[in-house]
């Protein structure tokens, strides 16, 4: 944008020229390419108040729907989760799904578990009877398309899921599930009891055109869907879901007691295993059948025929342990009722802490995105039984171990700048154990001591990279920044100084070949080649500059001379960018000027993951860790590489993969979208179209937009929050934004328009900042003159020394009344100290 | 099945033994020579499971059962007849086209009642046909081969091999050489997929083991019109051509289309109509010229000969008026068509089944001294009940005709005689489909006085079919209503009100040898003490005249014994028994 003609004015000139604006004429081609959204292909009315701006709504739009989406029910910090795929089956995995390796080390606990995976699939019926469990393996979405209709209830707290089934016979089946412990307390065992509660109810029914009765089944088996790793077919997702259903037969027979019910009473019915435990039970309402088959084709599957009458309101429950109990104990839990259940997890997910951030933006989705997202975090987590310590897990089903760098993300971009403070406390404490115990990964590291490295425990660590020592360091810095808890820096604080020394003698450490003054070459990511990457350099020396940070606020001793280190790792890594980059392949952009192919990393073996490390782990990570400015003009290049760079002619928008040469569609990376690094750029360059683009797109085509559950390539591994820390990073600094200028707090300078309006006053509450929370409320006038703001913070110390409003770009907004202070809304208001 | 008895049971025997009072004369008439082995009658019943020879086996009983009037259950016994479940062979003797060919047979022996599928053909490649028998109670439907040994002796089919099991997926298997490698092909229906759809499963090569393993192919759907489904070669073109007679009585042959490895059968054509005039239908050549003709069994028991006229494919081949091939053909319940004498020519098999029906009316003194008879063509059903269907207070008789469309159902009205034959006015049909469930039980489950059909499924679920008040015509043609599941272990099904409270419960006897009741109140289910392992026999009705249902069993020795019910409601109420005659083991029906 050009810099003499302020956001506002171009977008009061209209939305046709702010099209004209966001659309990249570079991107122009015949061929299929990646999706550059144009507010003029929108329409020039199209946006909240005709601006062209997206919203949540309209980026669902983007992509066709995500396929095969898993979303995990369960208890906070439980060993156990119950994964409700989009066509309501039900995963009981009490052991690792996928494990890496065979390594013995990987959660030990779960090796009595192995082989106690259960799976309940919903079937339909067709074409009179009920298709039977094909004989041959499938990929699950080839079946239904991989989607499903699915949504969490929003008239409770507890997350109640729900899935539906829309028959043409005349009604709509819905399941709701629900997980309980009994108690309904925080965990003390995390390996003890744990219930899914799920409700089959007719929640509509033709009232002129419908059977008397509606029959489904309930598929009992052991887990058959299985990830398939690696491409199986040319450019097919990554992970792809496979039904095998030679894994389906359980070991043992289940059976039911006999019924007899020729008055069709209400019944409760326990399904047992062949010990005599209870597998499941059902509750059936008046008018209904059930009935336990084993499978003809498939001894050791069963289904549980259903009917129930096709009257709305009418329900069945099930209770599904995640492993057979007793039958006192199931009955004892069955004996609580729906209702009862229910009601226990509405005391337990209501409470909230005190310090956490309340957000309403007035996108529906938006919101409710937030709202589940924190309550996932806990439940993909688990208090582990061999330390008796929390901590937060990458995925359920398929990535329930813990790779830190990635995760650790859960902590500083998202719930920590929600305000969930003890939550991340209770999840980071398990490492300061793991503190200068481990070897780290890379030969470079044999010569230099141990001291204050972090790495991942060895009974979560799926694979070591070196990047954790800096992922841990940031988020135990960043805690302390945003969190001001002087508990935590008591217990934090010497392991802190002790990672940041390990940063620096691994620098300072020249015994190596490659770039001095820089991270030695290790381990780098799930590939294992020992590589002087870029991506260990950015994580260790965003945790190097967060600690020093840290360290000057406190006014600590040692905090300049860790500066200094900050700075000179900053320059080597710069000027090793350079040379590369003076030697690097070059692209040619569509008016012709030739620009570097960046590499990923400065010394090390060819990596058999070139392109995901091109962009996921690349050089465009440098400008969140603050190694270069996003209007460098490197970083500037290299981000339209992917933007309209060789790879977007070679990219397919339906048919890609993780590994696949990466493009920014809709400003996602199309790789990994969790590590969509360019929306770091296009904030820091005040690129409002680009990262209101990203964000949104990100909101809606890389978590589920109906569960907000998160997948790592989209169509491929979902049951993760790897998305959540971006969008949370991005929406809260495009209202609160302390991180663009030291000492300034920026308000609303990237504020989607959609969250302005005169009908909901958006509030933002207790949003966390460097300076100590700050809760923001605004809401436009009736007429559409004046913004009204409440703006206060809860400075742990003076506060920030400049707090500067960016004035919504709409038509007519003539002023802005910042607690009750009226100023002219023609440019950035300076707010007045004390106001 | 245990057979052991509790010493405490086993004491109450031989006391009961002191007491019988019953003469020999009793059991089963001496002028009837000695008890042959035993017999089963029905073929698809639940408990029906041990391999043969197999004891004999009874069928559920309707309350009340009072056969005579006087207030009290009769006993209605069925004696199966010698040579029941053994095959007939009737060797073609080499007549010429017009002339029975079959006049006279001998019978192997053997026991084939267990089977609901029974084919023939020379599965094993060694030439001489060999016996595909299913028995659907073991194991979701084990498919056995019996191969022939070649001895041309009395059974020549002495072992068996498995080919399989959960067979019971389909209701029609057939065998012919589809594939066209000279070797029989399953041709299956599964009647839930589709409207039936058809699978092809090639013989494998194997000579000595399962020959059907290899994967399965799709030969079309919608096979369910076929109410008679046979495989022969019609076209002559060398491969098994499919005639089908649908629900209307029409018969078509699918030709072979030369695919042998995908859906063979892709058209059509007619071969008349009005072929549900019979009872059986299969094709053999009976005239010798290499064409298979239709050979049915008509409403009366005689044997007809429609002959190939040689018309090519596209044509109906059965045009020619049809010629008989004796009769008393309703003594077999299948027909079977293979050269088992080895001269060229097509013989028939049948699979016999006679049957006399005796009353063994229960007098004041007590069970059962005397009887009378009641009809000796029992010989085509598997399944008898008793029970007021036509609401005059006199139980009808219900029997299922196993062979017809696919289990047809038919009321025997009760005249009114009680002491000869009750049942002898013209019967009525009472719908078709009945062999789909194993076990059937009539009783008033919907409170109308109306006796109901409780009926169980192949997966072991109950359904009610509600008696629809029509006293001429089939009673049942109410939609089904569900009413349990988890039934498949239940060897014997009976309802009674046990608890006096005014509602039929449900009498389990179970194939652990435990005897249960379930109170259709929902009430706690009360067990029955003792071992009943060794009762193969378990009927209820009011022996006593009390009021009440007693219970009579016959136990190893083929002795009845009557447990009178001793009021209590919430308890075992059979706790005492008392001997209710002996000799009884020749009985494949008792009905109280």
């Amino acid at each position: 944008m050009s810099p003499h003609l302020t956001r506002r004015t171009a977008l009061t000139l209209g939305g046709a020229l702010a099209g004209g604006l966001i659309a990249n004429p570079g991107a122009a081609a015949a061929a299929p390419g990646p999706a550059l959204r144009t507010a003029a292909a929108a329409g020039p009315a199209a946006g909240p108040y005709g601006s062209g701006e997206p919203t949540a709504e309209e980026a669902k739009t983007w992509w066709t729907p995500q396929r095969q989406v898993w979303t995990p029910i369960g208890w906070k910090g439980h060993l156990f989760r119950f994964d409700m795929f989009y066509n309501g089956t039900t995963v009981c995995q009490p052991a690792i799904a996928l494990p890496p390796s065979g390594a013995p080390t990987l959660k030990p606990y779960l090796a009595q578990y192995r082989g106690k995976d259960f799976q309940v699939t919903p079937v339909m019926p067709q074409g009179g009877g009920f298709p039977p469990l094909p004989a041959e393996p499938f990929y699950l979405h080839r079946s239904d398309f991989g989607v499903g209709i699915q949504g969490w209830r929003e008239d409770v707290e507890t997350p109640v899921l729900w899935t539906e089934w829309r028959r043409q016979a005349g009604l709509v089946l819905r399941q709701y599930a629900f997980a309980h412990v009994p108690g309904g307390q925080p965990i003390d065992e995390p390996g003890g009891p744990i219930y899914a509660w799920q409700r089959y109810a007719v929640e509509w029914a033709d009232a002129h055109d419908k059977p008397d009765t509606f029959q489904f089944a309930l598929r009992l088996s052991r887990v058959y869907l299985q990830h398939h790793i690696g491409p199986p077919e040319q450019q097919e997702a990554f992970v792809t879901i496979q039904a095998t259903p030679a894994a389906a037969p359980l070991a043992g027979s289940l059976r039911t007691d006999r019924i007899w019910n020729p008055d069709g009473r209400p019944l409760t019915v326990r399904v047992y295993d062949e010990t005599g435990a209870v597998r499941m039970v059902v509750g059936t309402p008046a008018g209904a059948t059930i009935a336990l088959v084993e499978d003809e084709g498939h001894p050791g599957v069963y289904d549980l025929r259903l009917a129930v009458p096709a009257v709305e309101g009418t329900h069945l429950d099930v209770l599904l342990p995640m492993l057979p109990q007793p039958v006192a104990d199931a009955d004892a839990e069955w004996a609580l009722g729906w209702d009862g259940a229910l009601g226990e997890c509405e005391e337990f997910w209501s409470p909230r802490p005190e310090t956490a951030s309340v957000i309403s933006t007035g996108e529906h989705q938006v919101d409710q995105f937030f709202r589940r997202s924190v309550q996932l975090a806990e439940i993909i987590a688990e208090k582990s039984p061999d330390s008796g310590q929390f901590t937060f897990l990458t995925g359920s089903f398929g990535y329930d171990l813990l790779w830190s760098t990635p995760t650790s993300m859960i902590s500083h971009m998202f719930l920590d700048l929600l305000g969930q403070h003890e939550v991340v406390d209770r999840h980071t404490d398990l490492f300061r154990a793991v503190q200068g115990v481990r070897k780290p990964p890379g030969v470079a590291y044999r010569e230099l001591p141990i001291d204050g490295f972090f790495a991942t425990p060895l009974s979560l660590q799926s694979f070591d990279w070196l990047g954790d020592h800096g992922a841990i360091l940031e988020g135990a810095a960043r805690h302390a920044l945003l969190s001001h808890d002087d508990a935590f820096l008591e217990r934090w604080l010497d392991p802190i100084i002790a990672g940041c020394d390990f940063i620096v003698r691994a620098c300072e450490y020249t015994e190596h070949d490659g770039v001095p003054g820089l991270m030695p070459a290790a381990a780098s990511n799930d590939t294992g080649v020992e590589q002087q990457s870029i991506w260990i350099q950015a994580w260790n020396y965003k945790a190097l500059a967060s600690s020093v940070q840290l360290l000057r606020r406190l006014g600590h001793p040692r905090a300049e001379e860790f500066g200094g280190a900050a700075d000179a790792f900053r320059t080597a890594f710069a000027d090793a960018l350079r040379a590369a980059a003076a030697d690097a392949p070059t692209w040619t952009d569509p008016d012709g000027d030739e620009h570097p192919i960046l590499p990923t990393k400065f010394f090390g073996p060819a990596s058999p993951w070139p392109f995901l490390e091109a962009f996921d782990t690349g050089a465009l990570t440098a400008v969140w860790a603050g190694l270069l400015p996003a209007d460098d003009p490197l970083m500037r290049s290299y981000a339209d590489f992917f933007r309209v760079g060789p790879n977007t002619r070679l990219f397919d928008p339906n048919h890609h993969t993780a590994l696949d040469r990466v493009v920014l569609d809709h400003e996602q990376s199309s790789g990994e979208p969790c590590y969509s690094w360019n929306l770091f750029h296009s904030w820091q360059l005040g690129d409002r179209d680009r990262y209101l683009e990203g964000m949104y797109g990100l909101i809606s085509g890389a978590v589920s937009p109906d569960t907000y559950i998160a997948c790592e390539h989209r169509n491929a591994m979902y049951g993760s929050l790897f998305v959540q820390p971006m969008i949370t990073w991005t929406a809260r600094h495009a209202v609160i934004d302390d991180s663009l200028v030291d000492d300034e707090i920026h308000l609303l300078r990237l504020c989607p328009l959609a969250w302005v309006s005169a009908d909901h006053e958006t509030t933002f509450e207790r949003m966390p900042t460097l300076h100590g929370p700050v809760s923001l409320r605004f809401q436009l006038s009736g007429d559409g003159t004046s913004l009204t703001v409440s703006y206060d913070g809860d400075w742990v110390d003076r506060g920030p020394r400049r707090t500067l409003l960016h004035p919504p770009a709409l038509p007519g907004l003539k002023w802005v009344l910042v607690n009750r202070q009226r100023y002219a809304a023609d440019d950035v208001i300076v707010l007045k100290p004390g106001r | 099945m245990r057979r052991s008895l509790p010493l405490a049971l086993a004491a109450v025997l031989i006391a009961g033994l002191g007491a019988a009072a019953a003469p020999a004369s009793a059991g089963r008439p001496s002028e009837r020579g000695p008890a042959v082995g035993p017999r089963v009658l029905d073929l698809d019943v639940a408990w029906s499971r041990a391999a043969r020879p197999q004891s004999s086996r009874t069928l559920a009983a309707a309350v009340p059962g009072d056969v005579t009037g006087d207030g009290r259950a009769d006993a209605v016994v069925r004696d199966p007849g010698p040579d029941s479940g053994s095959l007939r062979v009737y060797a073609h003797d080499g007549s010429a086209a017009g002339t029975n060919p079959w006049p006279s047979f001998t019978v192997a022996t053997g026991d084939w009642d267990f089977a609901d599928v029974l084919q023939l053909a020379d599965v094993t490649g060694d030439g001489l046909p060999d016996v595909v028998a299913r028995d659907p109670d073991v194991d979701n439907g084990t498919l056995w081969i019996y191969p022939n040994d070649g001895s041309g002796g009395a059974d020549p089919w002495p072992t068996r091999v498995s080919a399989g099991r959960n067979w019971n997926i389909y209701d029609q298997i057939v065998l012919g050489d589809v594939t066209g490698d000279g070797r029989p092909d399953l041709l299956t229906r599964e009647p839930g997929a589709a409207s039936g759809t058809l699978w092809l499963h090639a013989h494998n090569g194997t000579t000595t083991g399962n020959p059907w393993t290899l994967p399965r192919y799709w030969a079309g759907t919608g096979w369910n019109l076929a109410t008679v489904m046979t495989a022969a070669d019609i076209t002559g073109d060398g491969n098994a051509d499919m005639l089908v007679r649908d629900g209307g009585g029409a018969l078509w042959v699918y030709p072979h289309n030369g695919n042998t490895s995908t859906n063979p059968y892709t058209s059509r054509y007619g071969a008349g109509t009005g072929w549900n005039l019979v009872t059986l239908l299969i094709t053999a050549d009976a005239t010798g010229d290499g064409r298979p003709d239709v050979v049915a069994r008509n409403a009366s028991g005689g044997l007809l000969v429609y002959r190939h006229n040689g018309a090519a494919a596209g044509s109906n081949p059965y045009t020619v008026a049809p010629y008989a091939a004796g009769t008393g053909w309703d003594s077999s319940d299948a027909l079977l068509a293979g050269d088992v004498t080895g001269d060229g020519r097509d013989d028939v098999l049948g699979r016999a089944h006679a049957g006399d029906l005796w009353v063994y009316p229960t007098a004041a003194a007590g069970p059962w001294s005397a009887r009378f008879a009641a009809g000796s063509t029992w010989a085509f059903e598997n399944a008898l009940l008793l029970g007021d269907l036509t609401g005059d207070g006199r139980p009808d008789l219900v029997a299922r005709d196993r062979a017809a469309t696919n289990g047809t159902l038919w009321v025997y009205p009760h005249t009114g005689a009680t002491s000869s034959n009750p049942w002898t006015a013209p019967r009525y049909f009472a719908g078709t489909g009945w062999n789909t469930v194993t076990e059937l039980t009539l009783g008033d489950l919907t409170g109308d006085g109306r006796p109901d059909i409780l009926a169980r499924d192949r997966r072991g679920e109950l359904w009610i079919y509600p008696h629809g008040g029509q006293t001429s015509s089939n009673p049942w043609t109410v939609s089904r209503r569900w009413a349990g599941s988890g039934w498949a272990t239940a060897t014997t099904l009976k309802l009674a009100d046990v608890d006096g409270d005014g509602r039929l419960d449900l009498v389990d006897h179970e194939d652990d040898g435990t005897l249960w009741v379930y109170p259709t109140s929902g009430v706690a289910t009360i067990q029955i003490g003792g071992d009943w392992a060794a009762s193969d026999v378990l009927a209820t009705g009011d022996v006593t005249g009390d009021g009440r249902p007693d219970l009579v069993s016959r136990d190893a020795a083929g002795d009845l014994w009557l447990h009178p019910h001793d009021g209590s409601t919430t308890t075992d109420p059979w706790t005492a028994r008392q001997p209710a005659g002996s000799g009884f083991e020749w009985a494949s029906a008792l009905l109280l």
